[in-house]
């Protein structure tokens, strides 16, 4: 069984990966006092480096704050209680079972200790699921329990793998307001980076202002999913 | 307060007489557009200042609608003119366990209409129940995505009080590149009360009352809350005087 395209349509955003390269150009006078044009002037910082910092942190903010999610189901096997993971997955944020009556319910997040404690025949019987686990499983596999008799459907709801920026214009995959913040924290990687270009007491005011991104778009979305 | 119309080159002119008037060559002017922007966005994202409404045909049966690019965060839902109530996910998958399967005039506990509606993220909400008709309308009120001011002729309407604290956050954010002193200055701390980002965050903070409920928020805010519970009575820079 295989996991469906995304459910939902994708929203589209505007800044991108060529304009933040520019903006880190001058913020770390990598300009050389003209208009920047996608490249450092100097030796102390590279591009790349800038690029690997941005992609890592554009991850970690939906990582952390789960504000931009995806949607995918697949159908489930009788008796067969784990499943591959799409392989953009990154993290699971809510996972719904529907049955073969057609009822859709959450199931909840439990673990193997919960399990082992509270449902100890969980390994071998069968039944309508309710919880799910991540836990004591191969890399990229989730698990239902009980897995049920029936066939179902689950969906899963999780933060996805953004988009890999490149330096080529690509649109980052987080509204265009919040990208002040990822550029601040690939500022900070690169401040933080041994050498010439080391500045720890502005790496760490940009990690603060990364850091304020991320509880900004936790208080926005309270109550979420 | 009254709004005035600011272009692109009015805000890029304003920035230049604090950084120093014309002869400031430090910045070229696509870089400050560029702080222009940035300053912005963030005054946006942490105020909410402009706002929009997103119209979405309904589908019968579905649950889920994304929240397009146009609107950063949904603050308010209504069905046909009906504002929805906001809940949690969790409380619609502990109160309503079958909530997602359920459309409006299912009957017993399920109302003939939509009722409330749930933020799953900044891209989607779900309502329940799910509407029973095609092309009934969503209302979504949200905070827009910033103006993009791209030319000169560019404008914004904004109060005065929202102008100085765009221009603060600019100035500060044009220091960045200078670091030392200068940019330090602009920071906010227990000995630097007054700083320009301290000042700009607690007037954002005066606009969204939720910044106040965030401690971390409190704190960026130039409040040394550590520092103050461990020696509430001493300034961490010893000055002269009585104490």
């Amino acid at each position: 069984m295989a996991w469906s395209a995304p459910l939902d349509t994708a929203a589209q955003w505007n800044v991108t990966d060529a304009q933040l390269i520019n903006a880190s150009a001058y913020k770390l006078l990598e300009n050389d006092g003209v208009d920047a044009a996608g490249t450092y002037s100097s030796e102390m910082f590279t591009v790349t480096q800038f690029l690997n910092s941005l992609n890592a942190r554009q991850q970690q903010f939906l990582d952390l704050t789960g504000a931009i999610i995806t949607r995918r189901s697949q159908p489930t096997t009788p008796q067969v209680p784990r499943y591959a993971l799409p392989s953009d997955w990154i993290a699971t944020r809510r996972l719904v079972y529907e049955n073969i009556d057609g009822d859709i319910y959450a199931l909840f997040r439990s673990d193997t200790y919960m399990l082992d404690n509270g449902m100890s025949d969980w390994m071998y019987d069968f039944a309508a699921p309710t919880v799910f686990s991540e836990s004591a499983l191969p890399t990229q596999e989730i698990e239902i329990l009980k897995a049920a008799n029936d066939v179902g459907t689950v969906t899963l709801t999780y933060t996805a793998l953004a988009a890999t920026l490149t330096g080529l214009g690509i649109k980052l995959s987080v509204p265009d307001d919040f990208t002040p913040y990822i550029l601040y924290g690939a500022l900070a990687d690169l401040l933080n980076s041994d050498g010439a270009g080391k500045d720890l007491r502005r790496s760490i005011y940009c990690e603060q202002r990364f850091q304020q991104g991320v509880e900004l778009a936790k208080l926005l979305m309270r109550g979420a999913g | 307060m009254a709004y005035t119309q600011v272009t692109l080159a009015q805000l890029r002119s304003q920035l230049l007489e604090r950084l120093g008037g014309a002869g400031a060559n430090f910045w070229t002017t696509d870089e400050l557009n560029g702080y222009i922007q940035e300053s912005l966005r963030v005054f946006n994202s942490l105020t909410g200042f402009w706002r929009t409404r997103l119209l979405i045909p309904t589908i019968a049966g579905q649950h889920w609608y994304t929240i397009s690019g146009t609107i950063t965060s949904s603050l308010r839902v209504a069905w046909n003119n009906f504002p929805l109530n906001p809940v949690s996910l969790e409380d619609l998958d502990t109160g309503q366990q079958f909530w997602e399967s359920e459309i409006a005039g299912d009957g017993g506990t399920v109302p003939p209409t939509p009722t409330m509606f749930g933020i799953g993220a900044l891209n989607l909400i779900a309502v329940w129940p799910a509407d029973s008709a095609d092309n009934n309308s969503l209302q979504v009120d949200g905070i827009a995505a910033t103006p993009l001011l791209a030319s000169d002729s560019d404008f914004i309407d904004i109060g005065t009080e929202e102008l100085t604290m765009i221009l603060d956050y600019c100035e500060h954010a044009s220091l960045f590149k200078e670091g030392g002193a200068e940019f330090a200055a602009t920071l906010p701390s227990d000995e630097n009360p007054g700083s320009i980002l301290g000042n700009f965050l607690k007037q954002a903070a005066k606009r969204n009352a939720t910044l106040m409920n965030s401690e971390m928020y409190r704190k960026w805010m130039g409040g040394d809350v550590n520092g103050r519970e461990g020696n509430p009575q001493r300034s961490k820079v010893e000055r002269a005087g009585a104490r």
